[in-house]
């Protein structure tokens, strides 16, 4: 039986195509259709949620103004993307598509209209945004603001096409053949060796390995939706930027699904920021919420803790490691030491989560 | 040219940027062909929850 990803892949593949095909630059319109049909045919509930959300988003947005009821809609709407994205991590037993990366993007609509940084988007234009087939499944979650511009500009590129058409075949190779087959190759032969040695440590090694593993994958599945909407003529924002190169964790995370830090940057630590005046509060809050976009959770709410904390630490010592160490000796020492905080979550959680149960 | 290309030009003389690029090209799709084999897990990042 084909695998549910190898059935996405080629129903974004199949959308180039018709991309190009379709007749007054209607070909962006036509992929959100065909990415509402390939949903419907995975998931129909998923299809009904995501089809109706993106129709009634625009049209309430343009009640409310009629009515100067602004803020009230976005407090409503926000509310009920909360409720669909709790059913979606929680539901069992029902493949649901949509409780993520859709409401990431349904939220920075409706804040930036609410902040008046956007005026409301067409009904046509908010379905080829929130729809856009590439982007769907991966992310990244990228900006109305820029897809518009994009979907105006889009024209023929034969380098543009080709070298998405490359990164499409690089990112699938770093995705199925790095990530998942040589690095799980290399997992298991780390098993092996590891087998006699202190459980703790095994598993924090094992954990630096799955980090790398979910590098190569997710950065490589990234490339291949950033390759397919290149391949349409479309320039989404990067989502990774060398994070193995980060100097420190704060670093690291503006490196790593860089999408994600900045939608989380924008609607959660800047607004918690604001209410509190401290910038504690605000990385807490924007850590949780990425945590629990993960997994609702209470190992992703320690992962939150874990990585505030790390981040903190990483502050309070970074004068310290200037006086002691040499600049090229820390350039070098900072991503082993990045490596090694993020993988020890798992080991120290799992340990206390044993001990709490 | 693609990112590919560009980095093989300037790393190889011009006769053998295009076989090195073919020959690039075609070990990722056989090794791709092999490895599609193998089931992936599910990730956490792929946006599809549920069986």
């Amino acid at each position: 039986m084909i695998a549910l990803s190898t059935l996405i892949i080629l129903a974004v593949i199949a959308a180039v195509p018709l991309v190009w095909f379709v007749p007054s630059g209607r070909g962006i319109d036509a992929a959100a259709w065909l990415g509402l049909a390939v949903i419907a045919w995975i998931s129909p509930p998923s299809a009904a949620w995501m089809g109706l959300a993106t129709l009634l988003a625009p049209l309430g947005m343009r009640m409310a103004e009629r009515l100067d009821w602004r803020a009230g809609f976005a407090a409503l709407w926000v509310t009920v993307l909360g409720a669909a994205f709790l059913s979606a991590q929680l539901s069992t037993g029902l493949i649901w598509i949509g409780g993520t990366f859709f409401t990431l993007r349904q939220i920075h609509v409706i804040v930036d209209w609410w902040m008046g940084k956007l005026a409301v988007p067409t009904l046509a234009g908010n379905l080829r945004y929130q729809l856009f087939l590439p982007a769907l499944f991966v992310g990244p979650v990228h900006r109305i603001q820029n897809f518009e511009r994009q979907c105006t500009r889009r024209r023929w590129d034969q380098e543009q096409f080709f070298s998405g058409l490359e990164r499409v075949l690089l990112g699938a190779f770093s995705a199925e053949v790095i990530g998942t087959v040589l690095i799980a190759k290399c997992r298991t032969g780390l098993e092996t060796l590891l087998v006699e040695a202190n459980p703790f440590l095994r598993d924090w090694a094992l954990s630096a390995c799955d980090w790398a593993a979910l590098f190569f994958t997710f950065a490589g599945m990234t490339a291949v939706a950033l390759g397919l909407a290149a391949m349409m003529g479309i320039k989404l924002e990067e989502n990774f930027n060398q994070p193995w190169r980060a100097r420190d964790l704060l670093d690291f995370w503006q490196r790593w699904h860089i999408s994600l830090t900045s939608w989380v940057q924008d609607y959660v630590y800047r607004p918690v920021m604001a209410l509190s005046r401290s910038p504690l509060a605000g990385l807490f809050a924007a850590m949780l919420v990425i945590g629990l976009w993960h997994e609702i959770s209470f190992y992703y709410v320690l992962w939150s803790l874990w990585q505030s904390g790390g981040i903190v630490l990483n502050r309070l010592a970074s004068p310290l490691f200037d006086q002691v160490l040499p600049a090229s000796l820390r350039q070098g020492l900072a991503p082993l030491a990045i490596l090694g905080w993020l993988s020890l979550a798992r080991p120290v959680i799992e340990r206390l989560l044993e001990l709490a149960a | 040219m693609t990112p590919l290309a560009r980095l093989l030009a300037r790393l190889l003389p011009a006769p053998l940027v295009v076989p090195a690029l073919a020959l690039a090209y075609a070990a990722m799709l056989a090794s791709l062909f092999i490895a599609g084999a193998n089931e992936a897990d599910q990730i956490i990042y792929v946006d599809v929850r549920g069986e």
